[in-house]
């Protein structure tokens, strides 16, 4: 590994661990929306006590409004990524899943129950019911996807832990410090209130240029503070999870293969500090400051995967994976994907454009129409 | 060799029943999901015409059901299918990526334009114009099916490779024998589905008298009608499943026989209630039923479900994959090595086990017998062997693909069949603390002849009538 990423691959290794981080990049943002966005409301459910005002605030409302959408579209676009570490680590992926059993197999029914209680939180009935319920309701779907977060973290240390797959095995037991565990969680809690942040603070920004009351506009330095107390978590926890990686790891992060891609995040969340400090200093949500911040948050997200792949690549024997991903690369229908992802990019976007265009001001009229005579 | 990989133990489940579980519920919302887009279509068309008084009313109803079930569990389930392919069988659903992960890939997409189309339409649907709404719904229904049009080709594949095992060109599997009868059969239960829920949709809708619940009942019966082509399309996917499969349906095998017969039954009867009932003399249908023909729906979709994947025996991948994850060109090697080479994972409570040999024995069974059967439990190898001598079991394990042609080749030694004849009887006798290890050379030597007979092959299962003909020709 003596090329920056991806240049020191094989192609085909280099074009599925391309797609394979492209497409979790996707799906983060979407995800940290969601988890970041559960831990808020549940946060200002609890602060706010017996009455419902916090949770009526734009931000708030914004979050319990698109939630669901959001972790709709987390679900679809974690497919991706779950088809290409099928690709690239089949072996340590299967055996991961294979060896957590049961413990993996409970995420999909905790998402369900979270993925309703989503849609409850959105209604207005649960903010009728009493305080304790409404705190147990949030309280439920933020734990689900911290929870749904620790699974996927374990999942991947024990992909990386070869040497102890036959002991799990018959013990059961799991061989991973608690502290490493916390740190890699607080690296992805952290930067998911920096993501939900950016989204979010677009959400709003479209809802102060379309609102003239200003009651409608959040606070932008509420935002800003949640981006840059998650960075700065996320960032401290990232040294530490580091420091506490044995040398090989440490050597591939911080060497010519991944070395830029730490500058690339670092200079992503400078890029975002400064976004938001300029929206902190006219206490607006502008478009300028927040482009920046949105181009600093893709390029931590993206630097930070890249990070993360180094420290997986350094614990597996990635050279031996290699036949496997050429003699993926020979089977056909490639150029099928990209010809439909092209234009299934275009409908999407044809989408958007038909809502934006095609909406009326009045609710739809459900008196009977008059049948047409011949 | 294969990798091998850690295999669970499910107790009184076999993997298979976990697998089929998932794989149902998942079905049945998905089929649902890609009728729901055609209906609403009709329903969009029958509203913006003015043939149809509350059907923008009830468009509006059955996509926020669509919504809540379909976008949740229907989506939730399909990665959970995921999940549990690998926990039941990580070799098949890694081959299944590996040689098709280009056209997943390309249903993922679909499902991408499928969830925003969806939710263009839920969230903005009471402030959209009917053309666009009309348009929404269209994406909406050609992306689901699309979708379907995808993942049929890659499942039907499993059954009917077709062309590609000489090939190896991923549009010959993709496109194999199964794969149109297979879609069309799928389109139209997904057309059925969508309307028997728009049946249950219609008397929740508290606001509508009676005249007008039966008005939107009848016009959603109309997607009942391509009921009448099931027969056919029945009987050509019949017509194209190898010979062996067919046989294990049509009587070869009493479960998928029994499954089937259940299909068919469930099937003919909302058929015959739909057409004559709902399209002919149109009929009113009340919640209670109409929730009792979409459970028998169920009903037909879980036993068509089995009998798919009960017909691949004895491989999950025809030719490339027995159903235990060994590959039909691996086991004359595994017969010299054993198969227990390369498996790195000891038992669970080893300490339990009284001796070596019937250590060895559990191993052979978790690789190659585990994913279909238990020791006590579901299918159950204590329980179909209970009634055998030790040499019986021997000769059986040994010739194990003529001793029931849906089963996979013994893949391993003479000493591996002995272990797992003793594991077995130990396993069956309560297993009693100690147990005296067999070790008789000429008990091995015996087992290692039935293997040599057996050969490698997998079984033929018109073997029976070869045989007639030939006593005839005598």
């Amino acid at each position: 590994m003596n090329a920056i990423f991806p240049f020191g691959l094989p192609h085909p290794t280099a074009v599925y661990v391309n797609l394979f981080l492209l497409t979790f990049v996707l799906h983060q943002t979407f995800m940290h929306y969601v988890l970041a966005g559960s831990l808020y409301l549940t946060w200002a459910t609890i602060r706010q006590g017996c009455t419902t005002h916090l949770i009526e605030q734009p931000l708030a409302a914004t979050l319990r409004d698109w939630m669901p959408f959001l972790l709709s579209a987390a679900i679809t676009a974690g497919v991706a990524p779950l088809l290409f570490i099928q690709i690239v680590y089949q072996y340590q992926f299967y055996t991961a899943n294979l060896l957590l059993w049961w413990r993996w197999g409970v995420v999909v029914p905790v998402l369900i129950v979270a993925f309703y209680l989503l849609y409850l939180i959105k209604s207005r009935m649960l903010w009728t019911w009493p305080y304790a319920v409404r705190v147990a309701v949030v309280l439920a779907t933020s734990s689900s996807f911290v929870f749904v977060g620790f699974c996927w973290t374990i999942n991947h240390l024990l992909a990386n832990s070869e040497a102890n797959w036959p002991d799990i095995y018959t013990t059961g037991r799991l061989p991973f410090s608690v502290v490493a565990v916390i740190l890699r969680m607080l690296v992805w809690i952290g930067g998911s209130f920096a993501t939900m942040s950016v989204i979010v603070g677009w959400q709003l920004n479209y809802r102060q240029s379309h609102h003239s009351d200003s009651s409608t506009v959040a606070g932008p330095r509420e935002l800003a503070g949640m981006s840059i107390c998650g960075l700065v978590t996320a960032m401290l926890a990232a040294a530490g999870y580091v420091a506490l990686s044995g040398a090989a790891p440490r050597s591939l992060v911080f060497g010519t293969f991944s070395l830029p891609y730490v500058l690339l995040a670092i200079s992503g969340a400078i890029l975002q500090t400064i976004g938001w400090s300029l929206q902190w200093r006219s206490n607006r949500l502008e478009v300028f400051g927040l482009s920046l911040s949105t181009i600093g948050s893709l390029m931590t997200l993206f630097g930070v995967s890249v990070i993360r792949e180094a420290i997986r690549i350094s614990a597996v024997d990635f050279a031996g994976l290699y036949p496997r991903h050429t003699e993926a690369a020979n089977v056909g229908g490639f150029g099928v994907f990209v010809v439909v992802a092209v234009a299934v990019t275009l409908v999407i976007a044809w989408c958007v454009r038909l809502v934006s265009t095609g909406m009326h001001d009045v609710d739809k009229d459900y008196s009977i129409p008059e049948r047409p005579t011949a | 060799m294969s990798d091998v990989y850690p295999i669970n133990d499910y107790g009184p489940l076999m993997p298979g029943l976990v697998m089929a579980g998932v794989a149902i519920v998942h079905v049945f919302l998905a089929q649902f999901a890609v009728g729901g887009g055609i209906l609403l279509c009709y329903f969009q068309w029958l509203a913006m015409t003015g043939r149809e008084p509350h059907a923008r009313r009830f468009v509006e109803g059955y996509f926020k059901l669509l919504v809540l079930m379909s976008f949740v569990i229907g989506a939730l389930t399909g990665v959970g299918i995921w999940f549990t392919a690998i926990q039941v069988s990580p070799a098949t659903i890694g081959a299944m990526v590996d040689n098709f992960h280009w056209l997943w890939a390309t249903e993922w997409t679909f499902f991408c334009l499928e969830i925003v189309s969806g939710y263009c339409f839920y969230r903005y649907h009471s402030r959209l114009n009917d053309h666009t709404a009309m348009t929404l719904l269209a994406i909406y229904a050609i992306a689901s099916w699309m979708s379907l049009f995808v993942i049929n080709g890659i499942l039907s594949w499993q059954l009917t490779p077709g062309r590609w095992l000489e090939t190896r060109n991923v549009f010959d599997g993709f496109f194999n024998p199964s794969f149109w009868p297979s879609l069309l059969f799928r389109t139209v239960v997904s057309m059925t589905l969508s309307a028997l829920a728009a049946c249950v949709v219609t008397n929740m809708m508290g606001s509508l008298d009676r005249e007008a619940r039966t008005s939107l009942i009848n016009r959603a019966a109309h997607l009942l009608i391509p009921m009448v082509l099931m027969p056919f399309l029945g009987v050509w996917f019949l017509a194209v499943m190898p010979a062996d499969s067919r046989s294990w349906v049509l009587g070869g095998s009493p479960a998928m026989m029994l499954f089937f017969s259940i299909s068919i039954g469930s099937s003919m009867a909302i058929g015959a209630y739909a057409l004559i009932g709902m399209v002919l003399q149109r009929l009113y249908i009340n919640g209670a039923t109409s929730s009792l023909m979409l459970m028998l729906a169920f009903g037909a979709t879980a036993g068509g479900e089995f009998v798919r994947e009960g017909s691949r025996k004895p491989y999950s991948i025809r030719h490339l994959l027995y159903s235990n994850s060994i590959k039909p060109d691996e086991v004359a090697l595994l017969r010299e090595v054993g198969c227990l080479g390369n498996d790195r994972y000891g038992l669970r409570q080893d300490a339990q086990y009284p001796n070596d040999q019937v250590r060895i024995g559990a191993k052979v069974f978790r690789r190659q017998c585990s994913v279909c059967h238990t020791v006590h439990g579901t299918n159950a190898v204590a329980e179909l062997t209970g009634s055998w001598d030790e040499n019986q079991m021997r000769i059986n394990f040994a010739k194990l693909q003529h001793t029931k042609p849906f089963m996979p080749p013994f893949a391993g030694t003479a000493v591996e069949v002995e272990s797992l004849v003793q594991f077995i009887n130990w396993s069956g006798s309560m297993r009693p603390d100690s147990w005296p290890a067999s070790e008789n050379p000429q008990t091995l030597a015996q087992i290692a002849d039935w293997l040599s007979e057996a050969g490698t092959a997998p079984g033929d299962f018109a073997q029976n009538r070869k045989r007639t003909t030939s006593r005839q020709h005598e």
